[in-house]
């Protein structure tokens, strides 16, 4: 695809993806009805459907879609992993064992406002025994030392999680309904709570992306260009981790997002650096999550796929594709 | 264009995945109280029928019960819904595993010594103890032998009963449960909820006792609702975790609304169990009144951004103050004798 029609391309997909999730659900709306409801409010019961149910929760789908995409790119960027994710480096599993914390101690009822500090923390401290993990011994932190570390976190907080859960059941309730990763049922405070995590966020991350882009060439190669390679990657890796841990609170672990967005962003525009992969991975990362979401409400209709499960159903056949084109993974 | 090619390729695929999961998990259950997620929509209807009863039933099933109608009178052979059980003396340590159970005994004046819990709740329900005070120590006492969905053998074994008492969700453990202590298998669903209680009368041998008390229960539903006018439309809604359902006519509030004479609106006036509804219909459970549990804690689950949002708000009954929280346990979860006390009162006391 040419350079300069990939940015208009991606935002009209997105755009048409976020009028689809407006327009399709349980109830029958006509297209109508939907922009009348959107431009006039009113307080008919499909106009109350579309401004109160379905446009929270196609807000929250772009912001913690934006949030993954993002995250993941830096991800992949700062460990040198092309397979690496917020789910692969323990991200997920940390913010969601603090979600679960955040549950059991009770605290200020349910949602973003409860959830996303004890996500954060979690998030952090994960990110930190990984890394901490895969940097003893020779060699430091090398992307395999890092996946490893992360995909051996990962499993033990989630069977610490599984282990709260199962012996407390009006925890696991609460927890079973959050942790499918719906985007059902968010109130419409959600995606303004979620703003100011996904801005510093993307701030951090962006600042670093020349940064980055030296990182590809290796350490040494940064250093000599000039760059402080600690200072970027702590950087970077704070934004994503500021990213998960909103996208998770606020969604429950979505995966696939993270880890597909980033290169799908790669081959539209090959050799651009990580000034342009990052903005791109997070309009894609709002655009598969919310078209996720769509096709959950429509392939069991009238019951719904929660968005978790349809993206990892969506996602998988785009990173095989990607992977069976030869050079997308490099 | 490359690109459109892939987009191709990822949809193609897509939908081959999607309809491979599809194929694998259709199958939807169902069956009330057994927390099988149902799809907006979703029927969940009495079991073993197409078509609910539009009443409940109030006597025995053809058959079944004990073989003497002389309260008091042991041994006693008793027919009931996987066979017949010989029961030689009135029973002392009985088992209660399923849901209305605990409720037909304490009503009757027995407490048993083993009980299941249902899923987020406690042995005992709070409506059962705040109506059985004078039963707190014995009740503080009993055998805690797991979930009902899936009871705790073992457990249940230690504790030595002398009779099981079951229903027939459960009946494929018959057979083990018969091997720890002589098993009655009632009906279960809330429907049956009189049968149920006259079964369990028979087989601890105080069948006339049950019958005298399901008559004066009935006798009292009739004439408090006698007393109400009858037009307005009682909706019964109940939230789970992930479920929202409103209950037909073949439920057990249903069928206290039948017994009471009340009207229901026209999407309730199904003679099913349940129907499960999304958020997003939420308004088709509009009616003069809405009466509505909670299962677990409102303010963490889904119920909350339902009873929150502004198509819940917009509802007319919600508008004229008429939406009453109700406690879930004795509405939509156990059906005993009991509950429906409690449940013909609290509709008398609102609706007048």
């Amino acid at each position: 695809m040419r350079r300069a029609l990939v940015w208009p391309t991606a935002a009209l997909a997105v755009a048409v993806v976020a009028v689809l999730s407006l327009a399709v659900g349980t109830r029958a709306i006509p297209p109508a009805a939907v922009f009348d409801a959107l431009l006039h409010g009113g307080s008919a019961p499909d106009a109350l459907v579309v401004r109160s149910l379905r446009l929270p929760r196609t807000e929250v789908g772009l912001t913690a879609g934006a949030a993954l995409g993002l995250a993941g790119a830096t991800l992949q960027a700062v460990t040198r992993n092309p397979l690496a994710d917020p789910g692969i480096l323990g991200l997920s599993q940390g913010a969601a064992a603090g979600v679960v914390l955040a549950i059991v101690l009770g605290g200020s009822g349910a949602g973003f406002g409860a959830y996303v500090w004890y996500a954060f923390t979690g998030a952090v401290l994960a990110a930190c025994l990984v890394y901490g993990v895969a940097a003893r011994g020779r060699g430091g932190a090398s992307p395999v030392k890092l996946a490893l570390a992360g995909t051996a976190l990962s499993a033990m907080t989630a069977g610490a999680t599984t282990v709260v859960l199962t012996s407390s059941s009006a925890t696991l309730d609460q927890f079973r309904f959050w942790q499918v990763g719906a985007l059902s049922g968010r109130d419409a405070g959600t995606v303004v709570r979620m703003l100011p995590f996904l801005a510093a966020g993307a701030a951090l991350v962006l600042s670093c992306a020349r940064g980055l882009d030296a990182l590809a060439l290796g350490d040494e190669t940064a250093r000599a260009l000039g760059h402080r390679v600690h200072l970027v990657r702590g950087c970077a890796a704070l934004g994503a981790t500021l990213l998960t841990a909103s996208a998770v609170a606020a969604a429950g672990p979505i995966a696939f997002v993270g880890l597909v967005v980033p290169h799908l962003a790669r081959r539209l525009v090959r050799g651009g650096g990580y000034g342009r992969l990052l903005p791109l991975s997070a309009l894609l990362g709002a655009g598969l999550l919310v078209a996720a979401d769509v096709v959950g409400r429509v392939v069991r209709a009238p019951a719904e796929v929660p968005a978790g499960v349809m993206t990892a159903l969506v996602g998988v056949p785009v990173l095989v594709a990607l992977v069976r084109r030869k050079g997308a993974v490099t | 264009m490359r690109a459109l090619r892939l987009r191709a390729v990822v949809a193609v695929s897509a939908v081959s995945v999607v309809g491979g999961l599809l194929a694998g998990c259709s199958s939807s259950g169902g069956d009330g109280d057994a927390g099988s997620a149902g799809a907006d929509g979703t029927v969940n209807k009495v079991a073993g029928a197409s078509e609910g009863p539009s009443a409940a039933p109030s006597a025995l099933a053809d058959g079944m019960g004990s073989d003497t109608g002389t309260d008091g009178v042991f041994p006693r052979t008793v027919t009931h819904f996987e066979g017949e059980t010989t029961i030689e003396a009135r029973p002392e340590r009985i088992a209660v595993l399923s849901t209305g159970q605990l409720d037909d005994l304490l009503t009757l004046g027995i407490v048993p010594t083993v009980g299941t819990r249902a899923e987020n709740a406690g042995l005992v329900p709070d409506y059962l103890a705040k109506a059985f005070p004078r039963y707190r120590k014995k009740l503080a006492s009993m055998t805690d032998a797991g979930t009902r969905q899936s009871p705790n053998l073992e457990s249940l074994a230690a504790a030595r009963p002398d009779l099981i008492l079951v229903n027939d969700s459960l009946g494929d453990l018959y057979p083990q449960l018969s091997k720890i202590a002589p098993t009655v298998v009632t009906a279960g669903q809330g429907i049956n909820w009189k049968r149920d209680l006259l079964l369990v009368g028979d087989a601890v041998g105080d069948g006339q006792k049950a019958r005298e008390l399901l008559t004066d229960i009935v006798d009292n539903a009739k004439a408090s609702g006698s007393a109400l006018d009858g037009s307005d439309r009682v909706s019964m809604l109940r939230f789970t975790p992930d479920r929202t359902r409103m209950f037909g006519v073949s439920s057990f509030t249903g069928s206290i609304a039948v017994d009471m004479g009340l009207s229901r609106p026209r999407s309730q006036q199904f003679t099913a169990i349940s129907q499960d509804i999304s958020p997003e219909k939420a308004d088709i459970a509009d009616g003069d009144w809405i009466f509505y549990s909670v299962q677990g804690d409102a303010a963490r689950t889904d119920a909350a951004t339902v009873l929150a949002g502004p198509l819940w708000k917009s509802l007319k009954a919600v508008k004229a103050g008429h939406a009453v929280q109700v406690d879930d346990d004795p509405w939509y979860l156990n059906a005993g004798p009991t509950a429906a006390r409690l449940v013909v009162r609290q509709l008398a006391e609102h609706l007048r």
